[in-house]
């Protein structure tokens, strides 16, 4: 499932970003101003992923966006997160959701990639990921999960993100849309572009999420490596319907951001689909223990 | 066997012993870990073009020696045919000429610029790399194993 690197090279003329996702806002847009001057707010798989294309910066050059620099703003991204966000001052839980972060990792074609996990301290129900491998998901959310590989699902679907390279992706489609010249030939050029690319895409991503596809492939990847694990990927389509039913009771929940019956929906033919030959842990005792 | 076909079976020996029959090219960046697990700690990071020493395979994981310092990265990261690096377009530490950002310490210069022009804190990342560094592999097997959590076979996503 992994892009080989000739993927992971957004070459060509190239353009400069990344991204975060949030999928699983259950408020809609959050609308709470950032540390960087723009709104984070959420996308629930909703399909104002297509406006990414206007909202990159765009660099032209002859030169390939490496991983390191992908590293870069991916760091970048998590210290904006974690100064809205601070990360909760919780060891045991933290410690965690690392585990399973890692326990998938393990089974990923990346096991020996960048994955960095921490909880974050907001009622909000959020999950957010960023470029090469920064993991992070709301106490709002765990609380609204109920067991181990429903956190398992929801992690699943972050690092599929990354894997799918769908921040990236999304700007490639923007340099080819408008391109703005710069030749970075010296330091500010390179950071004013820098700095631009990072605020567009924090600010950008967060707001307006990622398409609709992105989404349903993310749920797909999630669905497999849960299953490559040996976690129930049941668990990660039975918090997917509780959404959809809370979307369904209250107008006011992801009324921006809809489609969670969908989702559902085609999480469920893909698990039927793939056939599981057993149903895989869904570990309840230790994620009470645990995540509370 | 004539002298010159000798020295030439002798050449070819040498070459294969020494000159690179055994070397693979990292594609992707990856962290060499001290163990075949994504909770292993860090040996040596690896760059996508750089070439190293392969040692062995197992699974997927094989064993390599970066400059001396052996450990193992993921058999998707590395491959035989020659990979050529990457230009770092914004990354390359390029902000140390311009302001204070260099002065933030394990993180690119540039993005220290990017930390300090928007007032943002570095203790969450500090934080996520701690968290990731209080996970053992020891404690990675022993929390797969009481879940249990059974992969019904070795797969790649």
């Amino acid at each position: 499932m992994h892009k080989t690197s000739s993927h992971r090279n957004i070459s060509l003329f190239a353009t400069i970003a990344l991204g975060l996702t949030i999928p699983f806002n259950m408020g809609g847009c959050a609308d709470v101003t950032g540390p960087i001057g723009g709104k984070f707010g959420g996308a629930f798989g909703g399909s104002q992923g297509a406006n990414l294309v206007d909202t990159g910066v765009k660099i032209v050059k002859n030169e390939s966006i490496s991983e390191k620099d992908e590293r870069t703003m991916g760091e970048s991204v998590a210290m904006a997160v974690t100064t809205k966000y601070p990360v909760v001052k919780n060891e045991k839980l933290n410690r965690y959701v690392a585990l399973i972060g890692l326990t998938l990792a393990n089974a990923s074609s990346r096991p020996d990639g960048n994955w960095l996990f921490a909880v974050v301290d907001t009622n909000e129900v959020n999950a957010f990921s960023g470029p090469d491998g920064y993991i992070l998901i709301t106490r709002g959310l765990i609380a609204q999960l109920h067991d181990e590989a429903e956190l398992a699902g929801v992690l699943a679907h972050e690092m599929s993100h990354v894997l799918d390279q769908h921040g990236m992706q999304a700007v490639k489609q923007a340099g080819r849309a408008n391109i703005l010249a710069s030749a970075l030939s010296q330091a500010d050029q390179r950071f004013k572009a820098f700095s631009e690319a990072t605020d567009g895409l924090v600010d950008a991503v967060l707001v307006k999420g990622y398409g609709r596809d992105q989404e349903d492939e993310a749920d797909a990847d999630a669905v497999k490596l849960l299953l490559a694990t040996g976690y129930d990927p049941t668990s990660y389509l039975h918090f997917i319907e509780r959404m959809a039913g809370q979307q369904h009771g209250n107008s006011s929940i992801m009324s921006t951001h809809p489609g969670a019956a969908d989702r559902a929906e085609r999480i469920r033919g893909q698990i039927a689909a793939l056939k599981p030959l057993k149903p895989g842990a869904v570990v309840r005792e230790r994620f009470e223990a645990s995540s509370r | 066997m004539t002298r010159k076909q000798l020295t030439s079976a002798f050449l070819l020996a040498t070459l294969a012993g020494t000159a690179g029959a055994d070397d693979v090219w990292i594609k992707r960046s990856a962290d060499v870990r001290n163990d075949q697990s994504a909770a292993g700690d860090l040996v040596v990071p690896v760059t996508k073009g750089q070439r190293v020493q392969l040692l062995q395979r197992a699974d997927n994981w094989v064993q390599v020696d970066v400059n001396g310092k052996i450990g193992w990265v993921a058999a998707d990261s590395v491959s035989s045919r020659e990979v050529k690096p990457d230009t770092d377009l914004i990354g390359r530490g390029s902000s140390a000429e311009m302001s204070s950002g260099a002065a933030i310490k394990g993180i690119e210069p540039i993005a220290g610029d990017y930390a300090l022009n928007k007032r943002l804190s570095k203790a969450g990342l500090d934080e996520m790399t701690a968290i990731k560094k209080s996970v053992t592999g020891k404690m990675l097997k022993d929390f797969v194993a009481d879940g249990p959590i059974e992969a019904p076979a070795r797969s790649q996503k």
